[in-house]
């Protein structure tokens, strides 16, 4: 293929252009904002991973999920505990290897409990909102443990090899993560395995029919989720050096899930671009429109629900495919090699 | 001795938990039946529930803030929230009964949306609004207030109402017709449309009426709505989708556990509260069509 064809390729693409511009303005954030903003947006960063696991689930295998919060706080509280708690066991095999475990068996737990008496649809969504109700009740009620609604203060940072991670080398940390959690998903959701998730969010009973072990399926995507959800809470923990209840709680585990549905749901951009557009809109926004801005969100929301269910990424999409149609109407070899762009978009 | 002033003393506690205990699950029984209309009958998953009743006990407020009686509030937040059900329907919920995963979201929005606007309005403060009747009678050793005998008996009567209403009332019929086979109710010349909206707005009155009556009992706030919306959830699915003598039975397991548990672990309210969902996880669990199925559908 030659460069010009690798070129044309590159602009007839606009999901990767988006991609990439989005991943410049994030790799820019400690040139474009001050160091006590910095700090702000790695918190983003690390909600947008719980985002992405949200969109997993929800998403691409169509099991509403109001709850993954409860594993988002469970990670958070793990790390709480066991960093400060235990600091002869390095920092990194806690975040990435105790934490996931901790929280890929609880999501494997609850899974199981669920998907095998085949608890589907708003059943499911119902369910798992009072999970997150309870776990955020339990961590409430143990005050010498877990702090009780104070929460647990003073977690230290996270330290690698004996380097202690400080506002920018952190924040970069973080978007590391995100990038290779992006870039796992994405790697799942076009495997075959993957194709087995849309099937089951199509016709669940199809992809039975078709010999696939759909509760099988259901439960790996679940653990993986909640795994991927609980390092998000662990990296928040160390982030923010204090957790408190909400961050198991139903409230957050919704909030979550209208980013996802404003970015746009079954896209993993969508779900990374909701996280971080939403949660700098919040910040910068209810500053200046107070209340106003939690009105304007949740019709936002209700709008995106009601008209536009493929969220801002489904509207840029068929934006660009409009004005791809429009503008390859006038040259053939154009519109030729165009078309087959597109095609790749799908 | 020591025998006889136990058997003096518990009998007195037992019979205000139960007092508390029957008005509590009074209350729920009333935003739960709300809820089954919506939920169970409809089939709509109506998140902006709780936002319903956490409306009516605000317009409670309202009545009692603008310097009217008590009883205007509770003739009123039934009108007001059933309104505010008929404009959700005929914007939203009449949209999406093919989406009903989408009707989820988008009533979660709503609910969001009364939360925020109820903040504007009246702040974020907690309100009290006090009760109609004052005064309290001597029942099984414990004083008992008028005012929870009020809700107990608006609950009993409400709910045998309702019943009668579903099954003996031209109204009824059609609104059960309509939800059972909407072609053929509409072939027979049943006006599906209104009928839909009608149910959906019937079911919201009851949301207001249950937040106004139990206002007097709780502090109001705009975030109260959570709770009611997952206790009247839970009430309907564990009772059994559908049916109101399943949210009766619903109710009283979830609101009798609940002071059961609060009595046995007095320390810990909210591990108690935790425990009632436990439960009601294990029951939705095990045996998924409720504990009292309406028989003979799939």
């Amino acid at each position: 293929m030659s460069v010009a064809a690798k070129v044309n390729r590159f602009t007839g693409s606009p999901a990767l252009v988006g991609k990439l511009l989005g991943l410049v303005v994030l790799l820019g954030i400690p040139v474009l904002f001050p160091p006590s903003d910095v700090t702000t947006w790695t918190v983003y960063v690390a909600f947008a991973i719980l985002a992405v696991s949200i969109d997993l689930v929800w998403g691409y295998t169509g099991l509403l999920t109001l709850g993954h919060a409860a594993f988002f706080g469970a990670g958070a509280y793990f790390a709480a505990k066991a960093l400060p708690g235990y600091p002869g066991i390095p920092d990194v095999l806690v975040l990435f290897v105790l934490v996931p475990i901790f929280c890929g068996l609880l999501a494997l737990a609850i899974g199981w409990f669920l998907f095998s008496a085949n608890v589907t649809g708003s059943y499911f969504a119902i369910t798992t909102l009072i999970v997150a109700i309870v776990f955020e009740q339990i961590a409430g009620e143990f005050v010498s443990f877990l702090g009780g609604f104070n929460g647990l203060y003073n977690i230290p940072n996270m330290e690698i090899v004996g380097f202690e991670l400080e506002t920018i080398p952190l924040y970069y940390f973080t978007l590391f993560l995100l990038i290779g959690f992006f870039l796992l998903s994405q790697w799942i959701v076009n495997s075959a395995f993957g194709r087995q998730l849309r099937g089951i969010r199509q016709d669940m009973e199809r992809t039975a029919l078709f010999g696939y072990n759909t509760e099988l399926a259901r439960l790996l995507v679940f653990t993986l989720s909640g795994a991927m959800a609980g390092i998000a809470g662990g990296m928040y923990a160390t982030i923010n050096n204090f957790v408190s209840p909400p961050l198991l709680g139903f409230v957050l585990s919704t909030q979550v899930v209208i980013w996802v549905a404003v970015g746009g749901r079954g896209t993993l951009t969508g779900a990374v671009l909701g996280a971080v557009l939403i949660q700098f809109l919040n910040s910068t926004l209810s500053e200046v429109l107070l209340n106003y801005w939690n009105i304007a969100l949740a019709i936002i929301f209700i709008l995106v629900v009601l008209v536009a269910p493929r969220g801002i990424v489904g509207l840029l999409e068929d934006a660009t495919t409009k004005l791809r149609k429009r503008r390859g109407s006038g040259s053939g070899l154009a519109n030729q090699s165009q078309v087959s762009g597109g095609k790749q978009n799908d | 001795m020591i025998f006889l002033e136990l058997a003096s003393v518990v009998p007195l506690q037992i019979g205000q938990r139960a007092a508390i205990a029957a008005t509590s699950i009074s209350a729920l029984v009333l935003a739960a039946a709300g809820l089954t209309i919506i939920f169970g009958l409809m089939g709509v998953i109506n998140l902006a529930h709780g936002a319903f009743v956490m409306l009516g006990a605000y317009v409670g407020f309202a009545v009692q803030d603008a310097g009217f009686s008590p009883w205007l509030g509770i003739l009123l937040a039934p009108i007001v929230v059933g309104l505010i059900g008929l404009i959700l329907e005929m914007s939203l919920v009449k949209r999406l009964y093919e989406r009903p995963l989408d009707t989820l979201l988008a009533t979660w929005g709503v609910a969001i949306l009364l939360r925020e606007g109820v903040k504007v309005v009246f702040g974020t403060s907690q309100k009290s609004v006090s009760a109609p009747i004052e005064g309290a009678v001597p029942i099984a050793g414990t004083q008992i207030p008028v005012y929870w005998l009020f809700i107990i008996g608006t609950a009993v009567v409400v709910m045998a109402a309702v019943i009668a209403i579903f099954k003996y009332t031209d109204i009824g019929i059609m609104a059960l017709a309509v939800i059972e086979n909407r072609e053929m109710a509409s072939a027979l010349g049943i006006n599906t449309k209104v009928t839909d909206r009608a149910t959906f707005a019937f079911g919201s009155a009851l949301a207001g009426l249950s937040g106004v009556i139990i206002a007097p009992r709780l502090s109001v706030s705009s975030t109260m709505g959570l709770s009611w919306l997952a206790d009247s959830f839970l009430a309907v699915i564990v009772g059994g989708v559908g049916t109101f003598v399943g949210t009766i039975a619903g109710s009283v397991l979830l609101g009798g556990l609940g002071n059961v548990f609060r009595t046995l672990i007095p320390d810990f309210t909210a591990i108690a509260q935790a425990l009632v969902l436990v439960v009601a996880l294990v029951v939705i669990r095990y045996r998924p069509n409720g504990l009292i199925s309406r028989g003979g559908r799939e």
